[in-house]
């Protein structure tokens, strides 16, 4: 208002008086006044005026308006930066202070997985990391010849790099990973030819033993839209690492550690151009696994090198899995599977040819952990269930006999239409006359299984005394087939199955195409199932966690995999306790009578595996084991399974094989674990080092 | 506000008047707030591009030497129109439109028209180069100006008078729209209005039009989804602060922290790249922020004390061309100084425009300097007083008024061109 009032003063309107007519609003009559032509230097071009000699009523009315509205509009604007500048601004000014900083995140150093005896199974490299600001990379070209040269980079993978919308847009953008010390060297002395370049240390995933225990270990990889989009909410961004695999992938939220977070100035076109303030993150906790490093690599190279010799004995050998578990409380020591894959590969992201290798049917899936993976038919070592229900159960005692008069059973009164009648025993070379249990164990005997099967199928015709899975109830509780596997804390663990009218019904509802058959069952698939064969399938981690339950007279433990998490100050976590998941009945007569029979296959001169396991040094540790030769069918080799139990008299370890399509469990399987054994027999595991 | 321009203006205007007594004061007053609004605009480009300079430019000087360079063209360029008879641009009105829409036509040639950020806006080859949207304002006036003078007695006949004006206005609109350029077709229509209003036009037509005028800004706002977003984030910039609402808030959050006093000149964060266009379109933000409100207040007093100074110009030109090329002039560079000002304090929405005078950029400082220049020469002429009265016409009894109504008389002797 002051303004067009002083502003008055300037043009030559004394004397002028508001004309009848105008506005009697001041702005309005200010207004128009100032816009009027000087009256002193009216030319009387304008005609009314000109006729009437003096401001008429309407004389300049139209200039009058564009003066009011050029007044309004000057009030108008006057108000709003007033109100700006003078009411407004406290809250503005805090927005603007958040709305001109970006956070930048940087993933913390990933926790280590170490063994049981503190080794480190997976860690951290620190490599030299040259990297760039997009701005200087788009505004220095020569420089960045020179820098390329340098550090020995092309400038199309640059140019990749700083396209990669990986990258956050605040931050400078690794152009070289494990840059030379020379060229970091140069780079520091020449700071200021390099403007925006920066060296820094990034910590990359390391498996300092490559292949060994790639499976439990697994992997990391680059978060992909679903993992971020499921776990935006924990402050994983794109390009974040995250456990993919194995242990990596169960203990990914100790691992991972808390990300520590950089305010991050930002110009308009969200450029950084400084740094407001850092929260430091937090490396992730360490994992004290219970695999013993020296153990696993013994499991790892036995196994490897038994395919190897079976390869050159014409076996298929196609793959094997071999786990070692500590019996009195689940603890897996050593995980084997074959073929297998050195983790480091995946390192910064694999490669489409590493990939492509892994992956490809020629390779035998590699990827797959066999131990907790692999579904293998157990043959004979199935017999434990058997055997454990029938004494348990009465249907025997250690003492029975049964006669195997001929190497093979038939069913009485079998009608060869409803299934199979004669059952031939090919595990003995001569009909072995009346046997007991502890006999029929260590020869694997069969012709006592089928007469095992046949009780008890009679007994479910007669007298239903034991139930009709009286067999897959005592498997079930050993661990054996149940549908989500053992619960071991590994990701991708499948559960097997014990044949039963039951399961055919459930396979032939669900899977039709694979069961074409309407289910049914007869004496001949009681009798199947009773030595392990039929369409039951374990996997190796079942088959340990089954002899273990039996090694340590009848409770069934959780296999663990870690023992503790540390934190990165050395203080302990979390203590993963032995975790029990179940008993089996089992008295300890029963139980010493199966091991008498176990520790005969291979110590008795008919034990399955007594030439497998000449000349083993006993006397430094007992062995108790089973044999398995699981018929694949026709124009397959049998797989070859295995399973150990030492020392025979408290067990610590217990030992599970499998190969598949590699012949008898004492031609395969069997050689592997002696061989684990008797490292084993130098190199005792020791007690988890906890702090 | 008036304590810090006006006294300074009125001196400078008096230096201007001193020994010239037959000019009007209006001339030297509009030389000297042009002098002063483009010698501010020097210090505020140089203020709000020095740090952008620096790092892009290698040098905090190369806007403002650029600038320099533009303000001693457009000086030159005013030098010339001052001294030309105004009414030479008559006879030349047809030509330079002609120009005019051929080269809105060239920008519209891929290769031959610059842009970026989607529209095509220069025409040129290497470093010479020019917006013709400027162009068209200018040729535009002129058009316009000598259409409404020529067929001054039918101001009434809007087949006669509005008709030709609006179908070129549409035609160059159009022109405009191609590019696209909103805001100068805003610009544009805007002149021509005033200069319609100012020419006598009856109202209900006058009304009819600012209808439409409207409605089909709001409509080509809304149908390109760039400028629906920025008419949007017009109407609420704090939601879409971090999108289309961006430059505002930037601008907002700067402008608010310049309080009363500014937080000083060049001192302001929002020239560290923070606020796009800091020295072009949205360089009264970087005012406010630097001078506060005492530097945004004076600065729309000058352009308020332009255009008031501009229409006293009008109504004592000697005839109608003259009258209606000085409310051309004027409508222009307040219209535009109003839709920058208005659009960098969020009460107007972002359409792109340069403050006349103050921003970066030399085809808009080149033509708005050579506009005020005729109208320096317009307020020159005015001084050459007729010695015989024209003998008035009876006067209808309720007819049109306005600027066309005066004789366009012709004149017996050369415009007189100040020394």
């Amino acid at each position: 208002m002051v303004a067009p009032a002083r502003a008055a003063g300037l043009c030559r309107s004394v004397g002028e008086v508001t004309p009848p007519g105008e506005s009697t609003f001041p702005v309005a009559a200010l207004a128009t006044r100032l816009a009027r032509a000087p009256k002193v230097r009216r030319v009387g071009l304008d005609r009314r005026s000109a006729r009437s000699g003096g401001d008429g009523p309407h004389f300049g009315l139209r200039t009058a308006v564009m003066g009011i509205t050029v007044a309004t509009l000057l009030v108008t604007l006057v108000v709003r930066l007033w109100y700006l500048q003078l009411i407004q601004k406290p809250s503005a000014q805090e927005l603007a202070v958040t709305k001109s900083t970006r956070i930048v995140t940087t993933p913390a150093p990933r926790g280590l997985i170490l063994s049981r005896n503190g080794k480190v199974l997976a860690g951290s490299n620190t490599t030299m990391v040259v990297a760039v600001t997009r701005q200087s990379a788009q505004s220095h070209p020569k420089m960045m010849a020179t820098l390329e040269k340098l550090i020995g980079v092309s400038s199309g993978q640059v140019r990749a790099a700083l396209a990669n919308v990986r990258y956050s847009p605040y931050a400078p953008v690794p152009i070289a990973t494990n840059v030379s010390q020379a060229a970091v060297v140069t780079l520091r002395e020449r700071q200021a030819s390099f403007p925006g370049v920066s060296v820094e240390l990034l910590s990359q995933r390391s498996y300092p033993n490559g292949p060994v225990a790639a499976h439990i270990l697994g992997y990391t990889g680059p978060i992909n839209a679903t993992q971020l989009s499921q776990l935006a909410s924990k402050g994983y961004q794109a390009g974040d690492q995250i456990g993919d695999a194995g242990m990596e992938y169960s203990f990914e939220k100790w691992l991972r550690g808390v990300p520590s977070a950089t305010k991050v100035v930002v110009d308009a076109a969200g450029n950084p151009i400084g740094v407001a303030g850092r929260k430091p993150g937090q490396p992730g906790d360490t994992v004290v696994s219970t695999i013993d490093l020296g153990l696993q690599k013994a499991v790892d190279s036995a196994l490897a090198t038994e395919i190897k010799r079976l390869h050159s004995q014409g076996f298929p050998a196609t793959g094997g899995a071999s786990v070692v578990l500590d019996p009195n409380n689940g603890q897996v020591l050593a995980m084997a599977s074959y073929p297998t894959y050195n983790p480091n590969q995946w390192v910064g992201g694999i490669s489409q040819a590493n990939y492509s290798a892994l992956t490809a049917p020629s390779s035998h899936y590699p990827l797959i952990n066999r131990a907790i993976q692999g579904l293998y038919t157990p043959g004979s070592t199935f017999k434990l269930a058997t055997a454990t229900a029938a004494l348990q159960d009465g249907l025997i005692t250690p003492s029975s006999l049964i006669v195997d008069s001929n190497r093979a059973f038939t069913i009485p009164g079998c009608n060869p239409g409803a299934g199979k009648c004669s059952f031939f025993d090919n595990a003995e070379a001569r009909p072995a006359g009346p046997i007991n249990v502890v006999y029929a164990l260590s020869a694997s005997n069969d012709v006592f299984f089928y007469n095992l099967g046949y009780q008890f199928w009679m007994d479910w015709l007669n007298s239903h005394a034991y139930g009709q899975n009286a067999i897959q109830n005592v498997a079930n509780s050993y661990g054996l087939g149940l549908p989500n596997g053992t619960g071991i804390n590994l990701p991708g663990e499948l559960g097997g199955a014990v044949d039963s009218l039951q399961v055919r019904q459930f396979n032939h509802s669900h899977y039709p195409a694979a069961f074409p058959n309407k289910p049914g069952w007869y004496a001949g698939d009681n009798i199947e199932m009773a030595f392990g064969q039929g369409e039951t399938e374990v996997t190796p981690l079942e088959l340990a966690t089954a002899y273990s339950t039996f090694a340590n007279g009848g409770t069934r433990y959780v296999p663990q995999v870690a023992a503790g998490i540390v934190s990165p100050d050395g203080k302990l976590v979390k203590r993963f306790a032995p975790k029990v998941a179940g008993h089996v009945a089992i008295s300890p007569a029963n139980r010493a009578a199966m091991m008498a029979g176990f520790k005969g296959a291979v110590t008795q001169p008919w034990g399955t595996a007594y030439y497998t396991f000449q000349g083993f040094p006993f006397n430094q540790m007992s062995v108790a084991g089973k044999t398995g030769t699981a018929s694949m069918g026709p124009g397959k080799k049998p797989n070859s399974l295995f399973v150990a139990m030492a020392p025979a008299s408290h067990p610590r370890y217990v030992i599970a094989t499998a190969i598949s399509q590699a012949g008898y469990g004492a031609t395969g399987a069997a050689v592997a674990t002696r061989q684990i054994l008797q490292y084993l027999i130098a190199h005792p595991v020791p007690q988890v080092h906890l702090p | 506000m008036s304590v810090t321009t006006f006294p300074l203006a009125k001196r400078l205007a008096r230096k201007a008047t001193s020994g010239v007594s037959d000019r009007p004061v209006e001339h030297g007053f509009v030389l000297a707030l042009m002098a002063v609004l483009v010698a501010f605009g020097l210090v505020m480009v140089l203020a709000a591009s020095d740090v952008y300079a620096l790092r892009y430019l290698r040098s905090p000087w190369a806007i403002f030497d650029a600038q320099l360079r533009w303000a001693v063209l457009g000086s030159m360029s005013a030098f010339v129109t001052a001294r030309l008879d105004y009414r030479i641009w008559r006879k030349l009105a047809p030509a330079v439109l002609a120009v005019c829409i051929l080269m809105l036509l060239a920008v519209l040639v891929p290769r031959v028209g610059i842009g970026g950020g989607g529209a095509s806006r220069w025409v040129g080859y290497g470093p010479i180069r020019m917006q013709p949207s400027e162009l068209a304002k200018l040729s535009l006036v002129l058009y316009v100006a000598d259409v409404l003078a020529r067929r001054r007695k039918q101001i009434s006949n809007w087949r006669a008078t509005v008709r030709p004006v609006l179908l070129v206005t549409a035609g160059i609109a159009a022109l405009l729209m191609a590019q696209p350029d909103l805001g100068s077709t805003i610009v544009v229509s805007l002149i021509v209005f005033a200069m319609l209003w100012a020419a006598g036009v009856p109202g209900k037509v006058m009304g009819m039009l600012a209808f439409s005028g409207i409605a089909g800004v709001l409509f080509m706002g809304w149908i390109a989804p760039y400028r629906r977003q920025r008419l949007l984030s017009f109407l609420d910039p704090w939601t879409h602060r971090l999108t289309s609402g961006f430059q505002v808030v930037e601008s907002l959050v700067g402008v608010a922290g310049g309080h009363l006093a500014g937080v000083g000149l060049g001192a302001s964060a929002t020239t560290w790249g923070l606020l796009p266009n800091a020295y072009t379109d949205f360089i009264f933000s970087v005012v406010a922020t630097d001078l506060g409100l005492i530097g945004g207040v004076s600065v729309l007093a000058a352009f308020v004390a332009f255009a008031f100074a501009g229409l006293r110009i009008a109504a004592s030109a000697r005839d109608s061309f003259g009258a209606l090329l000085c409310v051309g002039v004027t409508a222009w560079i307040f219209a535009q100084a109003v839709i920058n000002m208005g659009a960098v304090i969020g009460v107007l929405p972002v359409t792109g425009i340069p403050l006349p005078f103050v921003s970066y950029g030399g085809s808009s400082l080149i033509f708005d300097m050579a506009a005020v220049g005729m109208m320096l020469n317009v307020s020159a002429a005015s001084t050459v007083r007729p010695r015989v009265m024209p003998r008035p016409e009876p006067a209808p009894a309720r007819g049109p008024r306005g600027f066309a109504e005066r004789p366009d008389r012709t004149r017996t002797g050369p415009a007189r061109i100040p020394r």
